[in-house]
């Protein structure tokens, strides 16, 4: 295993009182090395804050983190920076990551430079390497970031997250600012990097239908939890959790006469926290009963590496 | 020099229509010199009827609403030609007094960013009521009284309660549903939608979707429905409209544009969308990116990225030219008698 999440919580105090809000609450999984694993989930279910924990930028409350088999949890600063030659990022707005100030040579130099790799003419060429890999132009070393439009801009922050090599990236709605025709070449140069450097990706969207092109494994969060995790193809075309459900069927189709008119997921995950104890999606789900709101179901296995959490399964 | 209009009537009916676009341009003075995001713009919306309008950023969707509702910044831009009319009345010579009174009362527009149009200082109620306040003469506690009825009618729970928060308080859908209200408040004829849900989780885009679609048959009030995604404008409307770099470039019956987009820009643009049961099938994509609005082509402005244009396409330049009942294309290899520019 390349990376391994194993109870994973991260709670932030909430200002002014005593509460705390949940924002992973008991996340496990595992993703082999040359896996692209995707989570998905709306906003407030904590697909980023788990991104954000795997990459130190937040102290997990509990659970722990293993990177090939090691428990990275909690690294002296010494190792977090041996960590993060393996792990790098890519961030969902490429304008507000890259340094305007900075030209893309120096922007892709710098991890270089920190980790003291090679000597000045190596690492000239590393960048002109990184530049080609990402498909861009030698000559767009010299420019800085205003230069560029958006996919251009992407296109620098996956060089500069695969400066060091890495083995993982994480991609943080990378692709969700962009336009579909330029989406769609962002997603296909994931798929080339990939094949071709054998990348781990953690791949966090919003986004379903991105989800299932880039990865071969999804995990569903809501609310701080996986509800349901298994092969794309078993969480797309055999769903079993009624949120997978409703999620897909909430994605409009691109047919005009197929409004079908799909039973509406009612109100918004974050307005309807559940009562203690219960399942965390009972407040929304159409099927819930009474057990739902007292008792929370498990992850449970519902086929081959397809588990979901569900009191009706 | 304009281009000649050859397509009129693109509504769906006979009827007069509610709104009248001819030959709208609009420009904009910038560091860099003069640019146009919206150039020789026709079309018409029916009553009642709901259109989209798809386009990617730099297509000057958004400039083109903006020109409808008169809210161009007057510092740095200009209707450069062509009218928009409503009730014979040619809205882009307006006054800005005329103006102000005809919006919300005739044209509405929503916003994608619902935080940033609802202002934080002031409770949901009094911004509701601020509408009536403007444009009626109703007494306080019937304005109240409505403001409570219409938040009722587009789902908010609790509306008496919701009256009296903030904005940050409410969720983005409940915020989105709050200009909504402030939108449709004095039954406008023609409401606006610029990227509605684009801030929105698709659960709650649904239901958006949805309620814009019920509010729109119940009051018989046309939408505009702006949005880069064209799942979302498929479940609204009607008629599609396509714009590319401040054209329009296809306009369609909804059924038609999606079964069978004749414009190479529309088939492109399919192509890139990553659906569900796809699986390991490779997505298209466009080459390059938009034109700045500033480039002036000689030719189409799409044919540089266009996986069908030969040189004819980089000379001249096609008009969006009828093909049937309701349809239009801009292209050369789809009988849109082009002209080189110059003649």
């Amino acid at each position: 295993m390349l990376l391994e999440i194993d109870g994973l919580k991260k709670y932030f105090p909430v200002p002014g009182s005593k509460k705390t809000v949940k924002a992973v609450d008991g996340v496990s999984f595992s993703l082999e090395g040359g896996e692209s694993f995707g989570l998905v989930g709306e906003s407030g279910c904590g697909k980023s804050t788990v991104a954000r924990t795997v990459m130190h930028l937040c102290r997990p409350t509990d659970g722990r983190i293993l990177m090939e088999g090691r428990d990275v949890t909690r690294l002296s600063k010494k190792g977090r920076r041996d960590f993060l030659r393996q792990a790098q990022m890519v961030f969902q707005d490429p304008y507000a990551s890259l340094n305007p100030r900075r030209t893309v040579f120096r922007t892709l130099v710098e991890p270089l430079d920190i980790y003291g790799l090679g000597t000045r003419k190596e690492r000239e060429r590393r960048v002109m390497e990184l530049l080609e890999l990402v498909g861009l132009d030698a000559r767009y070393a010299k420019r800085y970031p205003h230069e560029f439009s958006g996919g251009q801009r992407q296109r620098v922050g996956i060089a500069r997250a695969l400066a060091l090599n890495p083995k993982l990236v994480i991609l943080d709605e990378a692709v969700s600012a962009l336009d579909v025709s330029i989406q769609s070449q962002i997603l296909n140069l994931l798929i080339d990097l990939r094949q071709g450097l054998g990348l781990t990706y953690l791949f966090i969207s919003h986004d379903l239908s991105v989800i299932e092109y880039l990865c071969d494994k999804v995990g569903v969060m809501y609310l701080g939890r996986l509800v349901e995790f298994g092969s794309s193809g078993d969480v797309f075309q055999d769903s079993r959790h009624p949120y997978t459900k409703a999620l897909l069927q909430a994605i409009p189709s691109l047919d005009p006469e197929d409004r079908g008119e799909p039973p509406l997921l009612p109100g918004e995950a974050a307005s309807t926290a559940s009562s203690a104890g219960g399942c965390p999606f009972a407040p929304r789900c159409a099927y819930a009963a009474g057990r739902c709101h007292e008792e929370a179901p498990a992850l449970r296995e519902v086929g081959a590496g397809h588990s979901a959490s569900c009191h009706f399964l | 020099m304009t281009l000649p209009t050859s397509v009129d009537n693109l509504n769906n009916g006979g009827a007069a229509p509610l709104l009248q676009v001819n030959g709208l341009s609009v420009s904009f003075r910038s560091e860099g010199g003069l640019v146009r995001p919206v150039r020789d713009v026709s079309f018409e919306i029916g009553k009642g009827e709901t259109v989209g309008l798809v386009g990617e950023s730099g297509s000057g969707k958004s400039v083109l609403s903006f020109a409808l509702m008169g809210l161009l910044p007057p510092h740095n831009s200009r209707i450069d030609g062509g009218e928009v009319l409503m009730d014979g009345r040619d809205l882009s010579r307006l006054r800005r007094r005329a103006m102000s009174k005809l919006r919300g009362r005739d044209i509405s527009m929503i916003f994608q960013e619902p935080m940033t149009s609802l202002n934080p200082v002031y409770t949901i109620g009094n911004q509701i009521e601020e509408v009536f306040r403007n444009h009626t003469s109703m007494g306080k506690k019937e304005r109240r009284e409505r403001a409570i009825d219409l938040l009722e009618r587009v789902g908010v729970p609790r509306a008496p309660e919701i009256m009296a928060s903030y904005p940050h308080q409410l969720s983005g859908g409940m915020r989105q549903r709050v200009m909504i209200v402030m939108a449709i408040a004095l039954k406008p004829r023609l409401l606006i939608a610029d990227e509605p849900t684009t801030a929105l989780d698709v659960t709650v885009q649904a239901q958006i979707l949805r309620l814009i679609g019920r509010l729109a048959e119940e009051d018989g009030m046309a939408v505009i429905l702006i949005s880069h995604n064209l799942g979302v404008i498929a479940r609204v409307c009607q008629r599609v409209m396509v714009m590319y770099a401040g054209q329009l470039v296809e306009v369609a019956p909804a059924a038609e544009l999606y079964r069978h987009p004749r414009h190479p820009y529309t088939r492109h643009l399919f192509e890139c969308i990553p659906r569900i049961g796809m699986g390991g099938h490779r997505l298209n994509y466009i080459e390059g990116s938009v034109p700045h609005p500033g480039d002036e082509l000689p030719g189409c402005r799409f044919a540089p990225r266009c996986r069908e244009a030969d040189e004819g396409c980089l000379e001249r330049e096609p008009e969006l030219a009828a093909l049937s009942e309701g349809r239009a294309s801009r292209c050369l290899k789809e009988g849109g008698a082009g002209f080189a520019s110059g003649d």
